[in-house]
């Protein structure tokens, strides 16, 4: 029995980890007992040369380096199939998604260079201009605005003239007193029937005022409704009206 | 919720806790600075072998690294992380099949190969005899081949106790076995290391 005590406080004491009391009691014995004092050497030796056996001493940031490239990846950048199947799935979302705005732009671009913009869409706007003067001062008069400066409108304006009714066709320029002057050889109708948009429309309106006596008509909408032309172009600044121009003069 | 790892780690290591379960890479990477020498130790003493030693080491990190949002603070973060290489390094040891060159296989290092560590040699050479040094070094070696040939539930309680220097609760935690179990395993372990090392 006192072997056993002896044995189980050999332990505890070569660990530290005796009672007060019994640390006491267990060196008394050791001091009568010279085997056990023998046994309690050896082992407090072979401690001591355990716990002094040789160390790893790590390089400070190369294994950790190692580590990280192989952990980083592993969860951020790992190619699978399932990931390279829904990276391609979503360039083509991408790829659909930018054609049918592409689409969705292209249609509403083709909308408005056909005289129908969403404003006015399904209205049929005429209206009708009598001017108090020839064609060919109407005319001349259109093409002194180009030359007179940067208008845009005036030069948009003679492009559609040019286009539905080709009156500017063999025309040819002459110079006098008071500026460049055009002959149209080919002759002028009394009235000119053309479509045109809202800035043309202030265009005209410019040259009508030029020759007193002009009149213009109210703008008669599809709904039964009349707006100015003047309101006109406020109101549907994209719209497009069909325009008759009579020439009071020859 | 760094709160809940206080009872067993610094504020500092709780908080480092959390952001690795939160999948902070960069507090991973403070973890690993912090524990790779404790890591890399515990292996080198407990499966012996220097070549083995990062590549162990590495897949203990790697396990540490997946498993880190499951531990829960029951017991301190170095407790945890030695059950991770035990349970490794016995895994390993299996596989392997021999612990033939246990602690004192010397280094192989192969020409070119860059390891990122090194072994010390830290016994005590406060004699100045160079005799008595060369016999402290047989003595060592004699008693590492004593350690080496033990069954393993002895060997791993010894290196636990007389190299980590664990106390006889964190042991009993570790190796999730009863106080009284480690007292007498050690006890034994003890006994027989003593009768196959001739010590005077």
């Amino acid at each position: 029995m006192n072997r056993l005590k002896a044995k189980r406080w050999l332990n505890e004491y070569l660990d530290g980890e005796i009672g007060l009391a019994d640390k006491a009691e267990f060196e008394r014995m050791m001091a009568q007992d010279p085997e056990l004092r023998q046994e309690y050497e050896q082992l407090r030796k072979i401690s001591l040369l355990m716990s002094s056996g040789p160390e790893v001493e790590v390089h400070p940031s190369a294994f950790r380096a190692k580590l990280m490239d192989r952990i980083v990846p592993q969860q951020r950048y790992n190619f699978t199939p399932q990931r390279a199947f829904a990276g391609s799935m979503l360039v083509a979302l991408l790829v659909v998604t930018i054609a049918f705005f592409q689409y969705i732009y292209s249609r509403a671009v083709e909308n408005n260079a056909g005289n129908v913009s969403v404003a006015t869409a399904g209205l049929t706007s005429e209206s009708t201009i009598s001017i108090n003067a020839s064609a060919s001062q109407f005319l001349n008069a259109t093409l002194q605005r180009v030359e007179s400066g940067d208008s845009r409108a005036a030069q948009k304006l003679v492009e559609q003239i040019d286009r539905q009714a080709g009156l500017y066709e063999g025309a040819f320029c002459t110079k006098t007193a008071s500026g460049n002057s055009y002959i149209f050889p080919g002759g002028l109708p009394g009235e000119l029937n053309i479509r045109v948009d809202a800035m043309s429309l202030g265009e005209i309106q410019q040259i009508v005022s030029q020759y007193p006596g002009s009149s213009v008509a109210l703008v008669d909408l599809a709904d039964g409704s009349q707006l100015s032309l003047r309101d006109y172009g406020v109101i549907h600044p994209m719209g497009r009206i069909d325009l008759r121009i009579t020439f009071n003069r020859p | 919720m760094a709160d809940t790892y206080l009872a067993y780690n610094s504020p500092e290591v709780s908080e480092l806790i959390v952001r690795c379960q939160q999948g902070d890479h960069r507090a991973f990477d403070e973890l690993v600075a912090k524990y790779q020498r404790y890591v890399f130790n515990l292996v080198y003493q407990h499966l012996g072998e220097i070549d083995e030693i990062e590549d162990v080491s590495q897949e203990i990190f790697v396990r540490i690294y997946k498993f880190i949002g499951k531990y829960r603070g029951n017991a301190s973060l170095e407790s945890w992380i030695y059950k991770i290489v035990l349970n490794y390094c016995r895994t390993h040891a299996r596989r392997r099949s021999s612990f033939s060159r246990m602690f004192i296989s010397a280094p192989k290092q192969a020409a070119g190969d860059e390891k990122s560590f090194e072994i010390l040699d830290t016994l005590p050479d406060a004699t100045y005899d160079p005799a008595k040094t060369v016999e402290q070094r047989r003595l060592v070696q004699d008693i590492m081949e004593a350690v080496r040939g033990l069954p393993e539930i002895y060997r791993t309680i010894l290196i636990m106790r007389e190299v980590n220097e664990l106390s006889y609760e964190e042991v009993a935690e570790i190796l999730g076995i009863s106080i009284g179990t480690v007292k007498s395993r050690i006890s034994r372990a003890r006994d027989l290391v003593r009768q196959k090392v001739n010590i005077a």
